[in-house]
């Protein structure tokens, strides 16, 4: 299990400068210090971090969106149309949904990549099940960013007893 | 990092110089303590809150591979939307969302806890603590939703739909 591993050390830089900095004992210059310390942070260590970020911020998220949809009021029954694009008219709730989205597709796509990482040691099948992570993640990203500012909440063709009331005033 | 046994059993540790990597923490504790060695990472309970972060973090991206296309159909029609809706007011869909939300309560709590063993200074020092404090919180959370959520649904009206 590799990422046991991985979980340990993740931040390239901030090791990096450790070792060197320990290593080299009082001949290190604060010139060399500071170079290492620059080295960009690798790319399997930004996504560790990210995961962290993004988690920290899907918690409000996640708990705004169960409060709202399926705790408060009537509870899950209550989604309808008229419920969801009553919502949606509120720029406040729409840029909520659109930080949810994002969040969860790309929090949840890292995390899948390192699950495929993980366990398929074939690098070419490994390439086409990351390719196809890849896709599906940009795919929900934009039908779901579509759909969230493109919808119309009072569309003409619809029968009134299905709208947000706000259609009518 | 989560589930190596170092700060639990700190004091039956052979000592040594500090080990960062818990791959190298993890040898050591089996040394000379009749475990078998090598073959697999073995660390304790942690190590199956972490399967189950793991295979809870994949469901919950299956479901919102479906969710995002189930409220895509708003786009088509109020019809067709409130009846794809509609489909999740089956009974049985009311107990799929307490196991959802249960999965994501636990990703989210663990969560926290993977970022607190990570950032704070000693973290991993209480992370077995910090395992217990979670259950208790999960426990608590759930039976607020569990009994709002079925009281919305199987048991709205006082029935039992
Ligand atoms: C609600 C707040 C959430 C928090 C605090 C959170 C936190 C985390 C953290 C810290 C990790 C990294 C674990 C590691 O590097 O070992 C992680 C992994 C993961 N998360 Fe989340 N997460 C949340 C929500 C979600 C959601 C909504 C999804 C699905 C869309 C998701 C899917 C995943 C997946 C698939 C992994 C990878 C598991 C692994 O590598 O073992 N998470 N989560």
């Amino acid at each position: 299990m590799t990422t046991t591993i991985n979980q340990g050390q993740p931040s390239g830089a901030a090791v990096i400068s450790d070792a060197v900095a320990s290593d080299a004992s009082e001949t290190v210059t604060k010139r060399t210090a500071r170079k290492t310390r620059r080295l960009r942070p690798s790319r399997e260590s930004v996504g560790w971090e990210f995961m962290r970020v993004s988690g920290a911020f899907l918690i409000a998220l996640v708990a705004f969106h169960l409060i709202t949809n399926v705790l408060m009021g009537a509870g899950v029954r209550q989604i309808n149309f008229a419920f969801v694009a009553g919502k949606w008219a509120s720029p406040f709730s729409q840029i909520a949904t659109f930080l949810l989205l994002v969040l969860t597709v790309t929090h949840g796509a890292n995390g899948v990549r390192s699950v495929i990482q993980d366990y398929v040691r074939n690098s070419s099948v490994s390439r086409i099940l990351l390719f196809a992570l890849y896709a599906l993640a940009a795919a929900l990203l934009l039908l779901g960013g579509l759909v969230l500012f493109t919808l119309d909440p009072c569309p003409p063709a619809a029968p009134a007893y299905l709208l947000p009331d706000f259609c009518f005033s | 990092m989560i589930g190596v046994p170092q700060f639990r059993d700190r004091r039956r540790l052979p000592q040594g110089p500090a080990l960062d990597f818990p791959a190298a923490q993890a040898a050591r504790f089996t040394q000379g303590r009749g475990l078998k060695r090598g073959s697999l990472y073995r660390g304790a309970v942690g190590q199956w809150v972490w399967v189950a972060h793991r295979i809870s973090g994949v469901a919950i991206f299956l479901f919102l591979f479906v969710h995002i296309l189930d409220t895509a159909v708003i786009r088509i029609s109020p019809a067709a939307y409130n009846q794809i809706i509609g489909m999740y007011h089956a009974p049985i869909m009311a107990l799929g969302e307490l196991v959802l939300v249960a999965a994501v309560t636990f990703h989210a709590l663990n969560g926290v806890r993977i970022i607190l063993i990570d950032y704070w200074s000693r973290g991993a020092e209480f992370q077995q603590h910090m395992l217990y404090i979670l259950i208790g919180v999960f426990v608590i959370l759930m039976s607020v939703f569990a009994f709002i959520h079925l009281g919305n649904t199987l048991f709205h009206q006082g029935a039992l739909l």
